[in-house]
């Protein structure tokens, strides 16, 4: 059990490439940390370093109170879970598990047990303790059958359950996942996703975690990080980066399907409230969560509205209410069951649409479609991408 | 039916270059059965050889061990133990050596490594005969002429050829293998030992059958640093028992020596070939 700290840590290829760009980050103890982001955007990086398996350009990581830059990985009182499980070939299941725990033994010479009976019963003892140990951390995660099967001769959510026991039955003050269930089927990750969320309830253990997928952070996470390109875009709880994400990147990297992106122009109305400006159509800002002060604070200025595909409804055929709506064609329905996805073409752009499947009525593709966009829902982006935030509420 | 014909022209095939192939030897264990007069004949094309020896001599096995050297049967017996002493320690040696240096050449990064790999290499292009003269006079320095060292100690400074197949080896397992290792709390050396070895098998089957195959036949090499008779191996004893009984009158016990010999190597090669093939052919596929 322990906290970690990162203090503007950065790590720099040769001299130019920023692969991770000052990073600071508190992790509490006990907190299941989820680092995500694209490929490339310095996410493992991060996470090698905490084990340090990678160099430290700059700045500092410490976990409890303790200054770790120059400790070696195994001083660091950390177990890592790798993609690829990392499982020794030719050691059995049993092997793979007390590999970590062998090596510490406090006991371990083979041959002063020849002649000291003492230290042979003390080295028993410790033996019986790993064994112990090993089937613990087996029976937690439904192994125990497995134990004597070489790692060649296990499936790959097998395989998966022991490079997690690896890491468990190290006890370890941080857990550091790097990307494990990206080598599973969708429906295994579900199942693991649920059982390292559950093994993380009753552990109550530190642990980060790296992935590119956006979902699985979601449902794993205490508190998320996205980062981009070396850089933290955002720290939060899934909800919080959800609802209000820190910018347009963030905005459109987290949710499913992603959130549509209008590129239009504030604009002043002579009675000094705003509108936003997009393919003609005006969208009134007085309702929303940005009030005239904020908004005149940004000017005439270009901006982006994001809007959720779960926040645009679906409007009957003559009847707008005189709102604006958007207009356009559907291009196709992805149907998931009770939820469907509606892609409509608007000009040039594809605006999707997520709605309940029993709304969907008598709605074909290629028939015309009416939008509403519900601009007290929506997210307001500058130009540079930072979010607008909420000044009114 | 074109499938039988066809079977039965490969197998013929086969069959005759493998008759080719062990015809020498054949002609060896019948010459070491024949009697001497029967024996000189065959060597002079004088008379035929039979299928089998008429009469065979099993006694000549026993009689030409026993007249290696000057002693009765201690010139055998210490050439053999020679033999066996400076195959095991040149396997175990090179195997250690250049699985450990094969390791660092793939997995670790230093100053120099690659420049470091080339030279390697380029010593394989180097032919032996011309280090010949500059290591027997380091030798001579170290006082180590005319003692098993010279032939022992080399070994454990890796062979340039094993080191690379080794380093092609271990290339091809997985980075994170190692650092797994190193959370668990491995160091380079316990890496080595407890995860790269046992993975390297079949380069290690190679290596081991390779090099017992070419020390156990070296003469070249026990022939410049080795001179007194109790310290000969086997293969310059035997040679010494050539220029001693090397007569037409005595080549049945030439015969039976040299394949005394040869004992050794067919049966570690029989043992091993499953390993061994398996090995070659994976390594030819990796890399």
């Amino acid at each position: 059990m322990a906290t970690v700290q990162l203090k503007a840590l950065s790590k720099v290829y040769g001299t130019t490439v920023r692969a991770v760009d000052s990073v600071d980050l508190s992790i509490s103890d006990g907190e299941f940390i989820v680092l995500v982001g694209p490929s490339g955007c310095g996410k493992s990086t991060t996470l090698r370093m905490i084990a340090g398996l990678e160099d430290i350009s700059s700045g500092t990581i410490s976990i409890g109170d303790r200054i770790v830059n120059d400790v070696a990985p195994k001083d660091r009182n950390i177990a890592m879970v790798f993609q690829n499980y990392a499982l020794y070939p030719h050691l059995n299941v049993r092997q793979n598990l007390s590999f970590g725990l062998e090596r510490r033994r406090t006991f371990k010479s083979r041959w002063r047990g020849i002649w000291d009976s003492a230290y042979r019963a003390r080295r028993h003892a410790e033996h019986l303790a790993i064994r112990a140990r090993v089937d613990a951390a087996a029976r937690t995660l439904s192994i125990e059958q497995l134990l004597h099967r070489p790692p060649r001769e296990l499936s790959g959510g097998q395989r998966q359950r022991v490079a997690v026991g690896r890491a468990l039955v190290r006890d370890p003050a941080v857990f550091l996942f790097d990307e494990p269930l990206s080598n599973l089927d969708a429906l295994l990750r579900g199942e693991m996703r649920t059982e390292l969320r559950i093994l993380h309830r009753s552990l109550r253990a530190t642990m980060v975690y790296v992935t590119h997928d956006q979902e699985e952070a979601m449902s794993l996470a205490d508190r998320m990080v996205v980062m981009k390109d070396g850089v933290v875009q955002q720290i939060g709880s899934p909800t919080e980066i959800y609802e209000r994400p820190a910018n347009r990147f963030v905005a459109g990297f987290i949710g499913t399907p992603p959130m549509n992106m209008f590129d239009g122009r504030l604009s002043r109305k002579s009675d000094g409230t705003f509108s936003f400006r997009w393919n003609q159509s005006e969208f009134s800002l007085t309702e929303t969560q940005w009030d005239a002060a904020a908004l005149s604070a940004i000017g005439e200025k270009a901006v982006t509205m994001g809007v959720r595909p779960d926040r645009l409804k679906i409007m009957p055929a003559g009847d707008t209410q005189g709102a604006a709506t958007i207009t356009g064609t559907i291009a196709t329905i992805e149907r998931y069951g009770p939820l469907a996805d509606i892609v409509t073409q608007v000009s040039a752009m594809r605006v999707t649409t997520r709605t309940a499947t029993d709304s969907l009525g008598p709605l074909h593709e290629g028939d015309t479609i009416h939008l509403r966009l519900e601009t007290n829902s929506a997210h307001l982006f500058r130009e540079d991408g930072k979010a607008v935030t909420a000044s009114k509420r | 039916m074109n499938r039988t014909l066809w079977k039965i022209c490969q197998y013929s095939i086969l069959l005759a270059g493998a008759a080719i192939l062990l015809l020498p030897l054949w002609w060896m264990f019948v010459v070491s059965l024949e009697t001497p007069e029967r024996a000189g004949a065959a060597v002079t094309g004088g008379g035929g050889l039979s299928l089998w020896p008429p009469s065979p001599q099993w006694g000549n096995y026993p009689h030409a061990l026993s007249r290696m050297g000057s002693v009765p049967w201690q010139g055998f017996l210490n050439a053999l133990a020679n033999s066996i002493v400076v195959t095991v320690l040149v396997v175990i040696g090179t195997v250690l050596s250049s699985s450990l240096v094969g390791f660092a050449f793939a997995r670790v990064r230093f100053r120099g490594s690659r420049g470091l790999f080339l030279l390697m290499l380029a010593t394989m292009m180097l032919p032996g005969q011309v280090t010949i003269i500059p290591l027997f006079l380091l030798f001579r320095n170290l006082g180590w002429i005319d003692s098993l060292l010279p032939l022992i100690v080399p070994a454990f400074f890796g062979n340039a050829f094993f080191i690379f197949m080794y380093r092609q080896f271990i290339a091809q397992i997985p980075e994170s293998l190692l650092e797994a290792a190193k959370v668990d709390g491995y160091t380079l050396i316990g890496i080595w030992w407890r995860i790269i070895l046992p993975l390297c098998r079949p380069v290690t089957a190679i290596c081991a059958v390779f090099t017992f195959i070419y020390v156990w036949n070296d003469f070249m090499g026990p022939l410049i640093y080795l001179h007194s008779d109790n310290q000969a191996t086997l293969a310059v004893a035997l040679n010494s028992f050539r220029n001693q009984y090397g007569g037409l009158e005595d080549v049945q016990l030439l015969m039976a020596a040299s394949l005394v010999t040869m004992i050794p190597c067919i049966l570690l090669f029989s043992a091993s070939q499953r390993h061994f093939i398996e090995g070659l052919a994976r390594g030819a596929v990796k890399g």
